[in-house]
């Protein structure tokens, strides 16, 4: 198994009961566990449009977790 | 169709048709050609050579939402070249309903005259002296010109920062509810107003004479489509009302491309304080509004109103780049801070990110720390008063940068970058360096390519082209009237084809997707031909030294795009 940390942004933290956003969340996942297993465990789907980031670049769903990895996820965005 | 034209050197009002050299434009695309058809190019932007143009885009006026933005333009007294800034409210839509293609502010008054254009609900223009709003700040000026002039009007207008020429004034336009508070900030247009002698537009609201459609029914349907598509578009219809542009904070910080601490990190420490999130809780636990509708005809709604812990009103709206400029690049995590800053400069008239990137420059040159919320304020507030040092920060970042001789300046032609670094995302680099504007995020903003994964940010490859054809896309939409953040809907073939409808329907001819990028080719050259003429070259089209020699934490990269690769920009 692998520890990961886990922040969420947007309308996200309202679909985790008790969600603290100062601390996030810190999931255990099977090893191998992929970005889209993640996404799948906290009930992301495809038309919700979130992007997901780890080690400051867009991930992609089949880009592996390694273990103690920070993943933030947060809503599309085109800017300001 | 008609031009109204103000000669300020004779006060007089002349009305035409409008000529067939510019028919056919709205916008950016018409004050561009116009421009570069009227005004020398190497005429002194603060001189009576130079001519300010009011333009609502081609479909502002009409019933399809969100194409309230107004394109104000001249030559560029802080770039040297053509601008465009465009601006939302209700002035656009207004102008558009009165069948106005563009106002037209030549000449300038004489020395200590100050005056006030109206144009009442038949369209008819009255030039009247200004002399009562003398060095007026903008939110007491409106209140008093709709006091005078009745609640249906709207108003452009400048602040002390206009009326002083500085090269950051902007030109601030009111909002659906009459504040001035929505801004042409960019390349010191408030400063051309000002050396017109033109402190306010006044406009009603009335105007029932808009230009006939050419095919009112297909245009009809079409607009329909359109707003059905931004309704279906997450972002527009979820993300933009609940947390506003603020909402783009998580991702250029998690990019690592957040330029903080005047572009000397690339996260900002503090932004989970002062992200969307964290916006719309504090203004909804104070009785303020996360959403708000700011624009005319506006059914995204991403602009706030930020209260105090009284409930009182501070500032509308807090924007992304704004939460940069007054937040990140200054080492601020504090949003009332932000908020007064914000509230100042709109009421001052100026640019909020030139102003706080001088602010920036100032802290990194030693000035006062960064993080230092009252020092921030105070020289906000000085470029009102007039003093030394308020007029370094309200002549912009190259100023301060000069007086401190501080070589970390993040500007690109005198305008200063905004809230995404060049390093992290070396396509908005290429934007900078590259664009007729100076350095422009709205210009060609590339960060929906890097959230989609079609370009890696970090890498030099593929970013010229990828410039280019948001470049290209972003002139021809800012010839619309369109706000570029409903232009996000533009992302499904329906709308795409719904907006090609559209303008064909305005303009009575098919009008294609290839109609389409034309437009917006046509006026980058159009541009890059007045800015060559005015003696700028590629070797202008170059980002900062510092951005090529120090590196930005976390990923430590530099801007590594050739300037060869830059010099491709234009090959279209």
């Amino acid at each position: 198994m692998i520890n990961v940390h886990v922040k969420l942004y947007g309308s996200l933290p309202g679909r985790v009961p008790g969600y603290d956003p100062e601390k996030g969340l810190t999931l255990e996942l099977a090893r191998g566990a992929r970005v889209c297993d993640l996404a799948a465990r906290l009930g992301i789907a495809a038309e919700d449009e979130m992007v997901v980031a780890m080690a400051g670049r867009v991930a992609r769903p089949d880009d592996p977790i390694e273990n103690g990895a920070t993943l933030r996820i947060f809503p599309v965005a085109h800017g300001g | 169709m008609k031009l109204i034209r103000v000669d300020l050197n004779t006060q007089s009002i002349r009305e035409e048709n409008v000529p067939d050299a510019y028919a056919g434009l709205g916008g950016r695309g018409l004050s561009a050609v116009l421009i570069d058809a009227e005004v020398p190019p190497r005429c002194d932007a603060l001189g009576p050579e130079n001519k300010l143009v009011f333009a609502p885009g081609l479909l502002s006026g009409t019933s399809l939402v969100n194409t309230s933005r107004i394109s104000i333009g001249a030559k560029s007294p802080l770039t040297g070249t053509i601008k465009e800034s465009n601006s939302g409210g209700k002035i656009a839509a207004c102008l558009g309903k009165l069948g106005i293609t563009a106002i037209v502010v030549e000449g300038r008054a004489p020395e200590g005259k100050l005056f006030v254009l109206t144009v009442d609900a038949q369209g008819q223009a009255a030039l009247l002296d200004g002399a009562t709003y003398k060095g007026m700040r903008t939110y007491a000026l409106c209140a008093k010109l709709l006091g005078t002039h009745g609640a249906k009007n709207t108003i452009a207008c400048i602040g002390p920062a206009g009326e002083a020429q500085m090269l950051s004034a902007s030109i601030q336009t009111t909002d659906v509810d009459d504040r001035p508070c929505r801004a042409a900030g960019r390349g010191g247009l408030g400063a051309v107003m000002g050396s017109k002698g033109l402190k306010a537009l006044v406009v009603s609201t009335e105007g029932k004479s808009a230009d006939e459609l050419a095919d009112p029914e297909t245009f009809k349907e079409s607009a329909k489509v359109f707003a059905q598509e931004l309704r279906n578009n997450p972002f527009t219809s979820k993300v933009l009302p609940r947390y506003g542009t603020a909402s783009t904070m998580a991702a250029v910080n998690a990019l690592g491309a957040f330029p903080s601490y005047n572009a000397t990190k690339g996260v900002f420490d503090g932004w989970e304080k002062i992200n969307g999130e964290a916006l719309a809780k504090t203004i909804t636990a104070r009785g303020g509004q996360a959403q708000h509708m700011g624009c005319a005809q506006c059914i995204v709604q991403c602009s706030n109103v930020f209260v105090d812990e009284k409930g009182k009103y501070v500032t509308s709206s807090l924007e992304y780049e704004t939460l940069w400029s007054m937040g990140g690049m200054l080492g601020i995590d504090d949003l009332d801070t932000i908020a007064r800053l914000d509230y100042l400069c709109d009421d001052i008239g100026l640019d909020t990110i030139n102003t706080g990137v001088a602010v920036a420059v100032a802290m990194d040159a030693g000035y006062k720390p960064f993080g230092d919320c009252q020092a921030a304020i105070e020289m906000v507030e000085a470029v009102a008063q007039g003093t030394e040092m308020g007029r370094l920060i309200g002549n912009g970042p190259d100023a301060v940068g000069k007086h401190f001789n501080h070589h970390r300046v993040p500007t690109v032609k005198g305008q200063s970058i905004a809230a995404y670094d060049p390093r992290g995302m070396q396509g908005n680099g290429v934007t900078y360096a590259t664009s007729t504007m100076g350095a422009d995020h709205t210009a060609g903003n590339m960060l929906g390519v890097y959230m989609g994964r079609k370009l890696d940010p970090l890498a030099p490859e593929g970013q010229v082209d990828a410039s280019r054809k948001v470049q290209i896309g972003m002139a021809a939409m800012d010839c619309t009237g369109m706000c570029i953040l409903a232009g996000m809907g533009m992302a499904t073939p329906a709308a795409n084809e719904a907006m090609f409808k559209m303008i064909g329907a305005k303009l009575g001819r098919p009008f294609t997707g290839a109609d389409y990028s034309g437009m917006g080719m046509r006026v980058l050259k159009v541009e890059r031909g007045f800015n060559q003429k005015a003696g700028f070259t590629s070797k202008d089209d170059r980002l900062p030294r510092f951005f090529k020699e120090e590196p930005l934490a976390p990923h430590n990269k530099v801007f590594s795009v050739s300037d060869e690769d830059l010099d491709r920009m234009y090959n279209f």
